[in-house]
């Protein structure tokens, strides 16, 4: 006589129990995820930046934002905003190093985080950096960017200590002109960071 | 000293592995890790390949805290018997992998609901505080629900949804520290992330670990464990203490996530210290009234033969059983262990006094027949 001194003698509602409990979860967990969804694409995202606002994201304020849109399901102000205007889309981010980075350090940590953050899209390519005048900050430089079938820019401003910099791209359609991207180049010149600010 | 011999009878009682994988429970269970491990690869998979030092640093916290973490939650939480230890595989990664990766999905979909509906500067300052408890309690205890159907040996009373609870919170507690340095490469823009990461993962472990995720849902878990070991008591009583755990979690989470005292030295030292009072009350309760339980099955099993005088008190703690088997001499040694094992099935079966009558009698006769199976001279 084979003994099973466990599982053979389990009661009838816990034998129940662990036939229903496992679809049950199934349908809970899937039910959850519609719902916030439905919920998150009832509510809208969108919301234009009235002129004369500034956005505050980390430790740097944006200011010329009019005829901007800002994306606030994609937004978080401690990070990055996301914004756009027609078919651009800007994004711009706020780093804190942690320790003093020469423009080069910035530029060469954006450019790697950027290329891994699509490599799934097949990567970027980049044009030559070429200086970006910011009134509140130290050294800004931008270049052109290609990520899979968008075009635009790549920008990075960086304090005069070296601890913090404001990144992000402008990416449009392939046949966006200059005059899309300046305009997005703008929105990244009225940046100033708030530790330049302190210091002035 | 006693000497024993095995008997050339054959022991016919044979104890099943507690995790099977013929249930539907189990098969659920996996689908749900390889989904929580595909999510992880999708978001982290490119940043962990483009930058190898933030991973090794993340990996090596994720070894070292996960085998400590499992380790001293074996060892501490249960009364009597660490868990099984491939079920408790199965809680740290459902933690570290379905809860972590459904987490991720609902906490970006439920955050960007916030943000829309009340704003980023409320979102900013609330969200984690609003989303985080809801979506992350929820999902880590899913987990401990779908072990008590992957076997019904796993999650039996209080002390086992307590322990169990503790592991997925730690499987889930290392992902997150896992997320959270691969975080830190965004954050500072890729310069410097090894020594940030490094920065950010051991205020993690050191700084907040000890009252994080793990005590959290070790709270929720003791009332799953109560609600499915507790089958004498009304179900709205049951269903109320394991409504009554998850709400108890997720205000643990709150306070944790919530922007009171931010930015001051008493944020990291004393929300983690209030998670760590309140699991630990728990913890006491649990195991009190586990033991208090296991003297009663003890008394009477030795009044029904199953237990001989003596054999309760080296039964009910784990360095007494590991001493009474040295002091057998080898040969017999896995017999007695065999004995023992029957034994604690026997006892751990009748704590939450749950199964029916007939039960215990086989397992007794399993009992009497490993008994039969030693000769002692």
């Amino acid at each position: 006589m084979r003994n099973d001194t466990s599982n053979t003698n389990v009661s009838p509602s816990r034998a129940r129990h662990r036939r229903w409990v496992p679809p049950a979860a199934v349908a809970f967990t899937l039910a959850w995820v519609v719902l916030a969804v439905a919920v998150n694409r009832a509510l809208p995202n969108r919301e234009p930046v009235p002129p004369g606002d500034a956005v505050e994201v980390g430790g740097a304020v944006v200011t010329d934002l009019e005829g901007w849109t800002l994306d606030t399901a994609a937004s978080d102000l401690a990070q990055q905003i996301v914004l756009d205007k027609g078919d651009q889309v800007l994004l711009i981010s706020y780093h804190g190093f942690g320790r003093e980075a020469s423009g080069d350090d910035a530029w060469q940590g954006f450019e790697h985080l950027l290329s891994a953050s699509t490599a799934r899209e097949g990567g970027i390519a980049l044009g030559d950096r070429e200086p970006l005048q910011v009134e509140g900050a130290a050294q800004g430089e931008w270049s052109g960017l290609h990520v899979a079938d968008r075009a635009g820019a790549a920008f990075v401003v960086t304090a005069d200590d070296g601890l913090e910099a404001v990144e992000g791209t402008v990416l449009g359609p392939l046949q966006s002109s200059n005059t899309d991207i300046d305009a997005a180049l703008a929105v990244v010149q009225s940046v100033e960071l708030l530790s330049n600010m302190e210091v002035l | 000293m006693t000497n024993a011999v095995l008997a050339a009878t054959p022991v016919t009682a044979v104890r099943r592995p507690p995790v099977r994988a013929a249930s539907l429970g189990f098969w659920v269970f996996s689908a749900y890790l390889l989904f929580g491990a595909w999510t992880l690869w999708k978001d982290f998979g490119a940043i962990a390949g483009a930058f190898p030092a933030v991973t090794a640093v993340n990996l090596l916290f994720l070894v070292v805290t996960s085998t400590v973490g499992m380790w001293l939650a074996r060892r501490v939480l249960r009364p009597v018997q660490a868990p099984p230890l491939a079920a408790s595989w199965l809680a740290v990664g459902w933690g570290a992998l379905a809860a972590t990766g459904l987490a991720l999905i609902l906490n970006s979909l439920n955050q960007s609901t916030l943000s829309e509906a009340a704003g980023l500067q409320f979102a900013g300052r609330w969200g984690a505080a609003l989303t985080a408890p809801i979506d992350e309690e929820t999902v880590k205890l899913l987990g401990v629900v779908l072990l008590a159907a992957v076997s019904s040996r796993l999650v039996r009373s209080a002390a086992d949804g307590l322990v169990y609870g503790a592991l997925v919170g730690l499987g889930f507690q290392v992902a997150e520290n896992l997320v959270y340095g691969f975080n830190q490469v965004a954050a500072t823009g890729g310069v410097g992330s090894a020594g940030s990461a490094f920065d950010v993962l051991v205020i993690r472990v050191l700084g907040t670990g000890y009252g994080s995720h793990w005590a959290m849902t070790a709270v929720a878990g003791a009332g799953i464990g109560y609600f499915v070991g507790a089958a004498g008591r009304p179900r709205s009583r049951r269903l109320l203490v394991a409504l009554g755990g998850l709400a108890l979690a997720m205000a643990m989470h709150f306070q944790f996530d919530s922007p009171f005292l931010d930015g001051t030295v008493w944020e990291s030292l004393l929300k983690p210290a209030v998670n760590l009072v309140v699991v630990m009350v728990a913890f006491v309760l649990v195991r009190r009234r586990f033991l208090a339980r296991w003297r009663e099955v003890c008394a009477e099993e030795t009044v029904s033969g199953a237990l001989r005088a003596g054999e309760a008190q080296v039964l009910s703690q784990r360095h007494a059983r590991r001493r009474s088997l040295r002091r057998i001499p080898s040969p017999a040694r896995s017999a007695v262990k065999r004995l023992q094992t029957a034994q604690l099935d026997l006892l751990e079966n009748r704590v939450p006094d749950m199964e029916p009558p007939g039960a215990a009698e086989q397992l007794r006769a399993a009992i009497a027949e490993r008994r039969a199976a030693i000769r002692w001279a």
